[in-house]
């Protein structure tokens, strides 16, 4: 369903809402000016006990997710993550800030109706088998016993799950139980998909069904929200990302944005090399490894040197080895990894307590 | 396609069905029971100890039986459901789909009382049949005080379903029992403060046993001895059990609105 949920009152002379008739006619999908999930300045205390004081676990968090966007929301263990997504699915109620999701406030039945969870670590009822289980879910959603036989078997097949019918969830393994969960969660064809930790504890093979499921239901034009500090799945299929460290939210934005695209410094590998190409690149102001066969040097630009001056740099070296009888094995440069920007940004672990 | 039966309903029904489901597993309730019925069964022997009182014993020992089976798997259900949905983490799951936290509440609060009333309609059978082969014939008139059983059972779900809308099991299990037992004495209470010369203590403990009387529920002593049961004896306490129910299910729903599933 990309279409709005919402009623318009065209004839009433009602012109900001013609207005935005007009643009979803034109867009024939959710239009992308409406924002799916937004969260203003979201703050959550926590009372461990009654005797003892409150504690902020989330801070003034501000960020906004688009329609048809895969969001990854990153964080180390006890950064808040999952005290945000309480918070948007009414699990918890916020101290003080305001989020909004399909521009509705949170808690609000129609918007719930769009949104499909699946909680971290998820635990289901073990005496049901995966057919009741659903079943459960999807008349919970207010589905029909038609709509929910066709969806229950077509979520089946989504997530790889076709002839465990009958078989009850006590005997699931880990990797299937987070994939009926998945399938409980996109039961009723929802709009935005919110997942906590999809990967936690999933095998590699588990982990890529998963990320597959999730570009799937992109390519569906639904939007993904997930968490996780499984960094190369972030940068597999994430369109935005925002980092999250102690209830604090350090950085937003796309990958490109938050990656930077200068060159960190360059891995140089010689082949076969001569006793002249040793004394030059020995000559340079770097470290060098000499290996039976190879030498291997990193070439790091110099503080305020430019880009340009520095690719000059390589240029001459890479010119000047070669002239000495040097064969050039490997050149390749080295830029920021999302790894780094996290590790940038959360700081060092001890810290992070 | 959404469905066309009213939402409150269906999700009333869908979180009972899930709580009658998750108690038929319980392996608590299934020996609990098993001894239940040996003791009624046990009954049979005591009768024999009896002065030409058998099937006195047997109906009363039946009884009283049912009614404590059934506290037990009132209170253990009071006090467990909510809390495993919480510890679980399953309510996670179930809030975030578009129903109120007042229809997981009732709705939960539903499916006990379909486990109470399975429970008292197994177990009433079961001392049929023991009666039966007995005396040779069916005694109708054990039916009255079997109802205000069930009734009784009721409240003290719902007194346990209000503790757990805030509480540990543990502190919700002691407070309800605590309150089942104060629940049976204060009739007792009532009845000494009545002989009291103290004007004080007469108006407290009477004022005790107007208020909360679970003794009312009992009506074990007129069926077993065939003692006349006016109408009077069953539909009060119905009708005061309905208002406190009502008003302990509105505590619990305002206090669990409020809470955070941490």
């Amino acid at each position: 369903m990309l279409f709005p949920q919402r009623r318009f009152s065209v004839l009433n002379g009602s012109r900001r809402e013609a207005h935005f008739l007009i643009l979803c006619l034109l867009d024939l999908r959710y239009p992308k000016f409406v924002k799916v999930i937004e969260v203003d300045r979201l703050s959550k205390d926590y009372r461990q006990h009654f005797w003892l004081p409150l504690r902020r676990v989330l801070n003034s968090v501000s960020f906004e997710v688009k329609p048809g966007e895969v969001f990854g929301f990153l964080g180390p263990n006890g950064s808040g993550k999952s005290t945000t997504i309480k918070i948007l699915l009414g699990i918890i109620f916020s101290s003080e800030g305001v989020a909004r999701i399909f521009g509705k406030p949170i808690g609000d039945r129609e918007s719930k109706r769009r949104i499909g969870f699946l909680p971290e670590n998820p635990y289901f009822y073990e005496y049901l088998t995966s057919k009741q289980f659903l079943k459960f879910h999807g008349q919970l959603m207010g589905l029909d016993s038609k709509t929910l036989e066709h969806r229950a078997s077509k979520v089946l097949e989504l997530v790889g799950m076709v002839g465990t019918e009958g078989m009850y969830l006590r005997n699931f393994s880990k990797g299937m139980l987070q994939r009926i969960g998945l399938a409980q969660a996109i039961i009723h064809d929802p709009d935005l998909v919110i997942l906590d930790e999809p990967m936690t504890g999933l095998d590699p093979v588990g982990r890529k069904e998963i990320r597959d499921l999730m570009l799937h239901l992109k390519e569906q034009g639904k939007t993904v929200f997930f968490s996780t500090h499984i960094l190369s799945d972030v940068e597999t299929i994430c369109d935005r990302v925002a980092i999250l460290n102690k209830g604090k939210l350090l950085a937003c934005g796309t990958l490109d944005e938050l990656i930077s695209v200068d060159i960190k410094y360059i891995d140089m590998v010689w082949s076969h090399p001569t006793n002249e190409l040793e004394s030059f690149l020995k000559s340079l102001d770097t470290k060098i490894t000499r290996s039976k066969e190879t030498i291997y040097l990193k070439l790091e630009p110099n503080r305020d040197e430019k880009l340009k001056d520095f690719e000059s740099r390589v240029n001459s070296i890479v010119e000047k080895g070669m002239n000495y009888g040097g064969q050039l094995q490997s050149l390749s440069p080295k830029k920021d990894s999302l790894e780094d920007v996290f590790v940038k940004q959360v700081g060092h672990l001890s810290s992070r307590v | 396609m959404m469905s066309g039966r009213p939402k409150h309903l269906q999700h009333f029904g869908t979180i009972a069905l899930n709580t009658f489901l998750e108690a038929r597993h319980n392996k608590v309730l299934h020996i609990g029971g098993g001894f239940a019925a040996a003791l009624i069964i046990f009954s049979l022997f005591m009768g024999e100890v009896s002065l030409f009182q058998n099937d006195k014993v047997v109906k009363d020992v039946g009884l009283a039986c049912i009614s404590l089976f059934g506290v037990f798997v009132a209170i253990f259900l009071g006090v467990n459901t909510l809390y495993r949905e919480l510890e679980r983490r399953t309510i996670y799951t179930i809030v975030s789909k578009p129903i109120d936290r007042y229809e997981i509440l009732l709705g939960k609060y539903l499916g006990m009382a379909i486990v109470l009333l399975a429970v008292v309609v197994m177990m009433t059978i079961y001392l049929y049949l023991v009666t039966a082969f007995m005396e040779g014939r069916v005694d109708f008139s054990l039916l009255p005080a079997i109802g205000l059983i069930f009734v009784e059972l009721l409240i003290v779900a719902a007194i346990a379903v209000f503790f757990s809308s805030f509480s540990t099991p543990f502190l919700s299990g002691f407070f309800t029992v605590g309150l089942f037992v104060i629940g049976r004495v204060t009739n007792a209470l009532g009845e000494f403060g009545q002989r009291s010369k103290d004007p004080l203590f007469k108006f407290f403990a009477t004022g005790i046993q107007r208020v909360y009387d679970l003794k009312a529920f009992d009506l074990r002593i007129h069926v077993v001895h065939g003692f006349p049961i006016y109408r009077e004896d069953f539909w009060y306490p119905v009708l005061y059990a309905a208002f406190l129910i009502a008003f302990l299910l509105v505590l619990s729903i305002v206090l669990f609105q409020r809470r955070d599933f941490k």
